[in-house]
Formats: C-alpha cells, structure tokens, sequence
C-alpha cells in the first residue's frame, strides 16, 4: 500500500480538496470549547490539541436531532441534505468509537436511517497520538495510541509533515486522487516507527482484562459497589463525553398541533431514564446507575456485539467532577473478583 | 499533613463520628477527590490542600436520605463548604446535632480546567507552594505560576476562606485572596450594552450539553426532582436549543436566590467550561442590595426570601 505525505503548511489545500467532495468536520474554537463542527471556506482547523471535550460521534449522531416534522395527523420525516462527510483530524480512539456505536445501531435486525444518512458515505481521516495524556487507555480496551480502526486514513504527525497510510479501500481511492500529497519515500515510512513505540510504550500497562467480564458478572450483589460510587453525584458528564454511549430518548415538541419529533441524547445516570409511569424505578439508587454503565460497558455489551463499550479516551476521568476513574474501578474489580474467587 | 490527621482522629474519637467527609489523593496528578473516611485508619489517607476543590457539603443530601437516618458526620470545611452546610441547616435540610465542622484555611482550590491549559498536555507530577507562586512539576519541567492564575474564578472574589462557623478550626486562618472586589466580573458585565451581553449568554449557553453537573455538584440544589425532569408537564424542552438551556439556567439560578453561598462548584464541574456562576452572582448581590443578605454565615438567620423585615426595600413592588 503507498503511503502519502502532506505537508503541514498543506493542511488548508488538502481541505480545500476534500471539500469538493464532502462536508469536512475538523476540530474548531469556539468559545474556549475545541469542537468537531463543518468548516466554514477557507477555514483552518485546530490541529493542536489532544481531545475534543464532546466525542466526535456527534458529527453522526448529533446531541439533539430531528426526526420528523408534524402538522395535525401529517407527519414528513426529516432528511439528512448535508452530503457525504469527511472528518479530519480525529483521533483513534474517537474513530474506534464510530465502529461500536454502528455495531449497535447497524445490524441484520435493525438499520438507523438517521446514522446511515450521515455516516454511509463518510470518509475518517485520523490522527495517531504521540503524545498520550495520563487519562488515555486506549491500550486497555483493544485499541492504541494509532490504532486504525473505524478509520479509512491514518495520519502520522512527524512534526513538519503528517505521513498519511491508507486503512481501507474508500481511504486509498481519496488519497490516490489528491493534488496537494506525495508519496512517501520508505524511509518517512520507516521512520514514524520509533515515535510510534515511544507512544506506545508510555501508556499505562493494561491489567487482565479478559478477565474482567467473568469478574464483573461474579460481582453484581457485592459491596465494592457502594465504594466506588459513593461519591458519584450522578451527573450526564461521563455519558455525554463517551463516544460510546448511544442512548437515546425520543420528545415531542410543539405548538398549536404543529412541531417536531426529536431524538435527544440520554443517559443512564438521571433517575428519570428508568423512571416508569406507576412512578416505580427499578434504579433507585445512584449506585445501581452507575452500577448499570460499567455493567453495560463491560459486561452486556461484550455478549451483544463482543467488545467493549469503551475505547479507553479518558473523557470520562478527565471530566468527571469528583474524579471517579473507571481504571480504578476495573482494577479494584478484578482484585475483588480474584479474592472471592480464592475464598470459594 | 500528619498534623491534620492527628487533629481529624482526634475528633473522630471524641465526637464518636460515624464518617468523616474529607479529599484523598486522586487519580490524576494535582487532583484531591472527596472520600468518605469510616475509621480512624482509612484517615491516614486524608489530605487538604490547594487541589481539594469539590463542595463537600454536597453529599449531605444523600446522608440524609440514607436509610435508618444519617449518621454522625464530621466535614472537613472550606469557607465555602461551611456556609453551605449553615444554609442546609437553615433550611431545614439537615440536623445540626449530626454534623461535626471542622474547618481548614482555604487558600484557594485548583480549577482543574485552568490547570490544564496551563500545562498544555505535559505530564505533572508534583506541586509546591511557594509564597503566592505555585511550582508545577513533571519529568522533565518546572514552571512557576501566580496561584490567582489557576484557581477557581470564585476563590478570587472570595471572602470567607475560612469557615464562618466551625465545631473546630484546624491550623491557622487564611487571608481572604484580594483580587478582586466581590462582584467585580457582574459589574464588569453590566456596563455592556443588552444586545452584547445578549450576544455573551447565547455563546455561552449554546456550549451547554445538558449534562446538569452544574446543579448536581451544587450544595444547596437539593430537591427531590428537579423542575427539568418533570415530563407532565414540561417545564423545559430536553434538547440543546439554547433556548431551553437558558431557560434551565436562569431558573437555577433564580432557585438560588439568597441561597448560593458562591462555592463555585457549578463552574468548576461544567465539562465545556461555560461561566455558569455569573447568574447566581447576579441574584447574590441583589439580595445583598435589597435584603442585606449573605447566605450560610450562621445557623440562625432565616434565609431573605423566607423572612419579612419592615425595612426590606419594596421600590419595586408596584
């Protein structure tokens, strides 16, 4: 496979390209936020930073997105008229994330029009982290600082250029037909190996974690449950920072007998997602919410679609307002686990 | 540290607390997270220092609600988080007989979002406290920061570091941080036109993701269920559209109203960074103005929107 070259001062050219052809969304500023939002002609992105605050999965699944319009008993579905999209400048770990959240809402059995609208046609160019943070762990979970999954292209930052590898066939085709890039000699190929390691190498060791779903499951009535969420005040910031998490709820607004029917991002963690008309909730306590997220995480969603429901971007720990660190949970887990398991 | 400790075993066993509420060393670096401390050894673990930023009083609302009653508490109590739990005691929310205070000198609490554009993705491991400069360090850096860059927007305007009233007062009070004069950023934004200050809200609160950690991380948002979760009817659409975030937020802050002791805990919780104090100071020095009132300074006073003076001023009323 040819491997390509784009030079940074080429950054806008190459934009510039790809928006013949698509919507590109690259990480902007607004407001002190860096969010992945369509660019604007002739804008640049913001290419130096780590991690969006919101996942990139907005860009497919927006926070708040209308389903259909409706007039008396006529109801017209809303359509998607943006184009096919390109985002530039994700990282992996956001990337990967694109690739569960479809697990789930593209299957033999179901087909979400309003994620293939957006996402069908789409082409993700990544790029690898050579720097990982203290809150990274993509490497606990089945990814890596340049893991290439969910990614048509991965992009390689050696300081004055991006070394550009083609992942899929669609990412080949649109870099084979770009004016601004070069093919990259052997040796630029050769020589993103070492960063590469460093990377790698600077991350926290992952525990065992194929151990963890068994431990999980042997845990569910034990008390570590209580420590670890004691704290937790049952906020949406771990949810709606995942790029993961798909849970949604569906509203009617209106006026007058006309509106629109919306679909909102929900989370596990307000009691009011399992809240039942009789007034009865099965999740009383915020411990069995929270209880419920790591469940779905790492356990349920393993026997759904055989990975899990985390991609390790740290989101989660940087944002939490009392510093609960699902590392620390997983670790405290699989020691638990491992005690009952030597005390049966 | 060690003296801290001493002090908080000490009155563990002389109050016969049940729990202490207080900040362990976190997972990430320059990070205290609340703990709560059930003997005289997981106390080893305690820490107070510039990192503990959450409002600890925040968690006596779950106490209460704790089946067979709350226990005997003990808080480790910021200025802010003193006042927080005199207003909870004012009122009605929580019995004073079940909480010990044990204030600390605040010298302020690390922003966690100022302290990660400061360092702008190195790794740090360690800090000290120099004199009014804080030395940050990691592998291979140092670098000196005036600690009023790092701190918590309300620290600087901040009055009481230390808590008002107290069961016990641990170590030496601190001095107040004179940056700013109290309603300095309120002020500021009141010379603006209202088209501009307009314009600052809806940039603001479009960011607004709905999450509610602003009103989750706040002492004195208690209730049981919260207006934007009632569904018959709906107050407030469940969307982003920043009409509905506006709504949310000038309605807390209203809820607020001679209640929010300025802990600057919503802000500090807000993951995309919005000024969601600025509201509640508004409403904090109107009922200054109008009522002569702070709220959480003692547990007598009842609060201003619950009491009658002859002398409240009344220019408003029509």
């Amino acid at each position: 496979m040819d491997y390509y070259k784009l030079k940074k001062p080429n950054v806008d050219e190459f934009i510039a390209e790809l928006r013949k052809e698509y919507s590109v969304y690259a990480p902007v500023d607004k407001v002190g936020i860096t969010s992945f939002a369509p660019l604007a002609e002739g804008q640049s992105p913001n290419m130096d930073f780590l991690l969006t605050q919101k996942p990139a999965k907005e860009v497919f699944y927006p926070q708040t997105e209308v389903l259909l319009h409706f007039e008396g008993d006529q109801t017209t579905p809303a359509e998607y008229t943006g184009g096919p999209i390109a985002i530039f400048g994700v990282r992996p770990c956001d990337a990967r994330g694109f690739k569960i959240v479809e697990k789930v809402f593209v299957d033999d059995r179901y087909k979400d029009f309003y994620w293939l609208a957006r996402r069908k046609d789409s082409l993700v160019i990544a790029v690898g982290c050579n720097s990982p943070v203290p809150e990274c762990f993509c490497n606990w979970v089945g990814g890596g600082p340049f893991g290439t999954e969910g990614s048509d292209v991965l992009a390689i930052d050696t300081g004055e250029q991006y070394i550009l590898e083609p992942i899929t066939e669609l990412g080949k085709k649109a870099l084979s037909a770009m004016n601004c890039l070069e093919k990259a000699t052997p040796a630029e190929v050769k020589a993103v190996d070492a960063p590469k390691a460093t990377a790698i190498e600077s991350m926290t060791k992952p525990p065992e974690m194929e151990n963890l779903k068994a431990s999980l499951d042997s845990l569910f009535d034990d008390p570590l449950w209580n420590d670890v969420t004691a704290k937790c005040l049952g906020c949406a910031v771990c949810t709606y920072s995942c790029p993961t998490c798909y849970c949604f709820d569906i509203q009617d607004e209106s006026r007058r007998g006309k509106g629109v029917r919306l679909r909102i991002w929900d989370t596990c963690q307000f009691p009011i997602f399992t809240k039942e008309g009789s007034g009865h909730n099965p999740r009383k306590s915020q411990m069995s919410r929270l209880r419920q997220r790591y469940m779905h995480k790492f356990s349920y969603m393993i026997e759904t679609i055989s990975e899990f429901g985390c991609v390790g971007c740290g989101r989660c720990v940087t944002a939490c307002p009392v510093n609960i660190d699902v590392r620390e949970f997983i670790v405290k887990s699989l020691e638990k686990a491992q005690q009952k398991g030597a005390a049966v | 540290m060690k003296d801290l400790i001493d002090k908080v075993k000490t009155i563990f066993a002389d109050e016969s607390l049940d729990v202490v509420i207080g900040f362990e060393r976190g997972s990430i670096p320059l990070r205290g997270t609340p703990r709560f401390f059930e003997s005289a050894e997981e106390l080893d673990g305690l820490i107070f220092d510039i990192t503990c930023h959450n409002t600890l009083a925040k968690y006596l609302a779950s106490e209460k609600k704790r089946p067979g009653g709350p226990r005997k508490i003990g808080i480790i109590a910021k200025g802010c988080d003193a006042r927080a739990v005199a207003q909870m005691v004012v009122e009605d929310q929580f019995p004073k007989e079940n909480i010990v205070v044990m204030g600390v000198p605040c010298k302020g609490a690390i922003a966690p979002s100022k302290l990660r554009k400061i360092l702008d993705g190195k790794v740090a491991q360690d800090f000290k406290i120099e004199g009014e400069i804080i030395v940050i360090s990691g592998e291979d850096f140092s670098i000196d920061v005036p600690i009023v860059e790092v701190i918590q927007n309300n620290c600087l305007t901040c009055q009481h570091p230390n808590a008002p009233q107290s069961d016990y007062f641990i170590g030496e009070p601190a001095e107040p941080i004179p940056t700013k004069t109290p309603f300095a950023d309120v002020e500021k934004l009141s010379t603006k036109t209202p088209e501009e200050r307009w314009s600052y809200f809806e940039e603001e609160y479009s960011a607004c993701i709905r999450c509610y950690a602003c009103r989750n991380a706040c002492p004195l948002c208690y209730c049981e269920e919260c207006f934007v979760e009632r569904t018959n009817p709906s107050w407030v659409g469940k969307g982003t559209d920043v009409s509905d975030n506006f709504i949310y937020h000038i309605v807390r802050a209203l809820h607020l109203a001679g209640r929010c002791v300025d802990c600057g805990a919503c802000a500090t919780a807000c993951p995309l960074d919005i000024d969601v104090r600025i509201l509640g100071k508004r409403v904090e020095k109107e009922v200054l103005e109008r009522f002569d009132y702070v709220a959480g300074l003692d547990y007598d006073t009842p609060p201003a929107l619950a009491a009658f003076k002859e002398d409240d001023k009344e220019e408003f009323i029509m």
